[in-house]
């Protein structure tokens, strides 16, 4: 180990010959004055959001053991408000922590006030008002269904100008302009999370529109999940740990001001974290029609991330040492260590998670809900919180109200977050092995569904509790953030700092090279031993555009690798000869179960292990999905998995029966009433702007696209199926042909049945042509 | 060795200095490094186990074998008996197969005929009256190919040939017990008595699906 000593960290020579240089590029004094406004702005918004995204949690909580709490109305019912909950939480809460602690942090570790005071607004502004269509848009039913990235086309492209453009913008401007020579490590961690996070949003994103607030994912089936998980993960990696590891970067030495424990590791778990990371997002699919090379490659990087990720924590908690005494004093160290703590426990727990035998257990139950909810509420809530306790004094320019109640925050807020995930680790396992478990006779011991839910209640109850004690904390945080506020100065105090403006250093000036130390007689030695000493990174450190360009590099492999073949690779998606695109009603039915955000209960993808292919039918295979845009598969069964619902149950009468009242079918069902569709019309003249946008992207729709005929077909199939509901005894086709439910219905009736069709009714026959 | 020595030193400032924040230069924990070398071993051992060799079947395999184990082990001694009143009565008359059917019964059918058979969109299975069955026969075939034009639907996509008629028994079990109907259905009308056991049966019914255990 002896041997890398030098990283960085200067020789005697060096030293002396680095101070000459710093002092020849010593450039006129100048002054500045840090923007605290803008930040005082981001952290009251982040406690805002904060309280509002655990509200909701709350909320919905409730709802699994009591479904009545969606008062009946089409916007708090649990598939809409879910997505709320989930956007809430990530992109206002953790969102406005990140830009307050990228904004405080930047200006002080570049000496320099932000870029643009203009941007800096406009990036706050234009990122509330994305909060605020996010909360009106969800519980209306907007939606694209694709988990966390939810948002329709309009305001995906708001939050591309946003991020990209204002806080892009400022904060590289920040970082030109900077009278730092080198950047420190939680700058590395704002540059990968700004930079992966616009490829990310704008690759998953795209798609067609087919209305102002509707549109299609150019993506379908397999390809769809491979990128929506890319995605997906990625959020959490960039969205959720980057910009928190910078924070945690910033702020975690400035509170126990403690030099940070090793560079050198800084250096080695950025570079594999953000390298590793994103080929990750496959073990979201284990077990599914993704071709399993790809589910491999998706589980052995979440492997090796494992001690990539625990870098963080070491370089956290070792920052530490010498400062425990302080711990036990100050609520903003309580709120790290707990912090980071979960932080090594959640990226423990995932690389374990993805693990495909584990993951057969834990996939699609409260398990991984418990695994984020660690992350979520422990890592970013507490690391936010103790971030927002320590900015107080300092943004207010006056002492923290109440150090008491930080106090009280931290230790309800610990025992909320406990009694969250371990309630519902009991409940995931519970329920994983209860839907493997067979009896003595070699059957599902469990067959009826609802059994396996109603074992969970109690967990449940347990759990909400825990939310409602962790959203207390939350407004203990908010009370004291206002009389805190309150007791500030008449006016704020802005001192003017001094430093040498940055030139531009000659190559000569610069750091000397590195001689190799070894006495090999192999260039190949010299190189190596070179590299290991690291010089290279600390000019690299200085040169911010470069940095970024080796990060989008970094960062781009494993997303290119594993999604051009599944693109481009024919056998990856093998091609089922039976298999047709939706009708138009089928379509419609779909838009509405996309709508009512019905993928937050219900998956739609037998996975190929024996109890499910039992419990469900035939494993679902990749050639099924070739339509779907976008992929249904979901990742939680609150409810049993649709996936053969057409095969499995087509009685439309009985579906009409259970979307009207689900307890009256089912007296322990938990699925809320969706009793509105029983009297909102379908938008029979819309369905043909859908179908054609469906046949841009490649959907064979045949005549349909042509106009007046979607319509035609689809009022045909109303037509039917209205006549079977009549005939088997339920209300009369005039009373229902041309209300929602029957589109939903004529969906569910579709639903894996491709695979087993018989020579279709006369009807499907015309609308299946092509 | 090397290593405990040089963490028993003090550890070692950088001259880095970021408003007031500073940085050790500390090695990096080896058993750090050892875990994490652990785990690239591991993937590219897992990669030559469970992709390059045939040694493990993928997981489409293992649920194919195990299906065609099932039908061997559990079926294995009623798959080949003509379908007929014998076979119903056999299997009406063992309390194993009988089992069976209800799990299955209350996974694929209870949605609709209730958890106790007594009906509600689907009839009541408890009296005599019978919508689409006539005969004994008619409940495995109603099962297997469905009736009314989908409102019963067809399980032979579902479920495999033996698993229809050991449901079917159930079903036809159920006959007799005369739960009061949660809907009556006008279609349903009354038919003849299911034909009488025959005399020896039970020999046949001991090891039935005990050997699925």
């Amino acid at each position: 180990m002896s041997k890398g000593a030098a990283w960085g960290g200067l020789t005697g020579a060096e030293r002396s010959a680095h101070a000459g240089e710093t002092a020849g590029q010593t450039g006129p004094l100048e002054e500045f004055v840090y923007d605290d406004k803008i930040v005082r702005m981001f952290a009251f918004a982040t406690v805002l959001w904060a309280v509002v995204a655990f509200l909701v949690g709350v909320l919905i909580a409730l709802q699994l053991t009591f479904p009545a709490l969606n008062l009946g109305l089409p916007y708090t019912s649990f598939g809409r408000l879910r997505p709320l909950h989930t956007n809430a939480a990530i992109f206002a809460f953790a969102g406005n922590a990140i830009f307050a602690a990228v904004y405080y942090s930047t200006q002080r570790l570049c000496k320099t006030r932000m870029f643009s005071d203009t941007l800096s607004k406009l990036h706050f502004w234009g990122w509330q008002f994305i909060i605020v269509c996010a909360a009106l848009t969800l519980p209306s039913g907007f939606t694209q269904a694709k988990e966390y990235a939810e948002l329709e086309w309009p305001i995906d492209i708001l939050i591309a100008v946003v991020w990209v453009g204002f806080f892009g913008v400022n904060f590289f401007g920040t970082l030109v302009r900077r009278r730092e020579r080198h950047m420190y490590v939680a700058l590395w961690f704002y540059i990968a999370t700004i930079v992966t996070v616009a490829m990310l949003h704008v690759f998953n994103s795209l798609a067609i529109p087919a209305g102002l607030l509707k549109s299609y994912s150019v993506y379908a089936g397999v390809q769809d999940a491979l990128i929506q998980w890319w995605y997906g993960h990625n959020a959490v990696a960039f969205f959720l740990t980057t910009p928190f590891l910078g924070l945690m970067y910033y702020f975690l030495p400035k509170a126990a001001e403690r030099p940070v424990f090793s560079y050198r590791l800084s250096i080695i778990h950025f570079w594999s974290l953000v390298f590793i990371y994103i080929w990750a997002g496959p073990h979201h699919l284990h077990y599914t029609a993704l071709p399993s090379w790809a589910s491999t490659l998706g589980m052995l990087f979440s492997v090796m991330l494992w001690m990539p990720s625990w870098g963080g924590m070491i370089n956290g908690l070792l920052t530490l040492r010498g400062a425990w005494h302080k711990v036990t004093q100050e609520p903003v160290l309580k709120f790290f260590v707990v912090g980071v703590t979960f932080y090594g426990m959640s990226t423990f727990e995932g690389p374990m998670l993805s693990v495909k035998l584990v993951n057969s257990l834990s996939h699609y139950t409260d398990w991984t809900i418990a695994h984020v909810h660690a992350g979520a509420l422990g890592w970013n809530g507490f690391m936010a919180f103790g971030m927002i306790y320590w900015l107080l004094p300092r943004l207010f320019q006056t002492e923290l109200w109440s150090k008491k109640l930080a106090n009280a925050h931290f230790w309800i807020g610990t025992i909320g977050i406990l009694m969250y995930i371990l309630s519902i680790y009991a409940a995931g396992i519970t329920q994983g092995l209860m839907w493997r478990a067979f009896d003595a006779q070699g059957n599902l011991a469990f067959p009826d569904f609802v059994e396996t839910v109603t074992q969970l209640m109690p967990f449940y109850l347990i759990r909400a509790t825990g939310g409602l004690l962790f959203l207390t904390g939350g407004l203990l945080c908010m009370l004291n953030f206002v009389m805190t506020w309150k007791n500030r100065p008449a006016r704020y105090e802005e001192p003017v700092h001094a430093a040498p403006a940055l030139r531009p250093i000659p190559a000569v000036a610069g750091l000397a090279d590195t001689e190799s130390r070894l006495h090999a007689n192999t260039n190949l030695g010299h190189t190596g031993d070179k590299f290991l000493q690291g010089t290279w990174h600390r000019r690299l450190e200085g040169k911010p555009i470069k940095f970024m360009i080796w990060v989008l590099i970094a960062v781009a492999i494993g997303g290119l690798v594993e999604a051009i073949p599944m693109f481009l690779v024919r056998s990856n998606v093998p091609t089922i000869e039976s298999v047709t695109p939706y009708t138009p009603l089928e379509l419609a039915g779909r838009d509405i179960y996309i709508s009512e955000g019905c993928y937050n209960c219900h998956s739609q993808m037998i996975r190929p292990i024996f109890a499910e292919v039992k419990r469900y039918g035939d494993y679902s295979k990749p050639g099924e999905f070739v339509y779907d845009h976008p992929f249904q598969w979901g990742s939680r069964r609150i409810g049993p998995d649709l996936a053969r619902e057409g095969v499995i149950n087509p009685n439309s009468l009985w579906h009409y029966n259970h979307f009207r009242d689900p307890r009256a079918v089912n007296p322990n069902s938990i699925m809320p009433s969706f009793a509105w569709l029983l009297h909102d019309k379908i938008d029979f003249a819309q369905i043909q702007t859908r179908v054609r946008a469906m046949a841009m992207l490649g959907v064979p729709y045949g005549e349909a696209v042509e106009e007046g005929v979607a319509q035609a077909m689809a009022e045909i199939q109303a037509g039917d199926i209205a006549l079977e509901i009549e005939q088997a005894g339920g209300p009369s086709v005039a009373e229902t042909r041309d209300k929602k439910v029957i589109a939903l219905i004529a969906y569910m009736k579709r639903l894996g049945t491709d695979l087993t069709k018989t020579p279709a009714a006369p009807a499907e026959a015309t609308a299946n042509a092509e | 060795m090397a290593e405990r020595k040089e963490s028993a030193k003090k550890d070692v400032l950088t001259d880095h200095m970021y408003d007031g924040i500073m940085e050790y230069d500390n090695p990096t924990p080896g058993w750090w490094h050892l875990i994490w070398f652990g785990t690239i071993v591991f993937s590219a051992l897992y990669i030559l186990v469970y992709h390059l060799s045939p040694m493990v079947p993928s997981h489409q395999q293992t649920v194919a074998t195990a299906m065609r184990k099932e039908m061997q082990e559990k079926f294995g001694e009623i798959a080949k008996l003509p379908m007929g009143d014998e076979k119903m009565l056999l299997l009406m008359g063992s309390e194993d197969w009988l089992k069976m059917g209800r799990t299955i019964f209350q996974n694929k059918c209870v949605i609709c005929h209730g958890p106790e058979g007594a009906g509600f969109v689907g009839p009541n299975l408890t009296d005599d009256k019978y919508k689409n069955v006539r005969k004994l026969e008619d409940i495995y075939t109603v099962v297997r190919d469905g009736a009314g034009n989908g409102q019963m639907p067809a399980q032979k996509t579902v479920l495999n040939d033996s698993q229809i008629a050991v449901v079917a028994a159930y079903v036809a079990s159920l006959r007799g017990q005369n739960k009061p109907s949660v809907k009556e259905l006008p279609e349903e009308v009354p038919i003849d008595p299911w034909p009488a056991k025959p005399a020896a049966a039970p020999a046949e019914s001991q090891g039935a699906g005990g050997s699925g255990a």
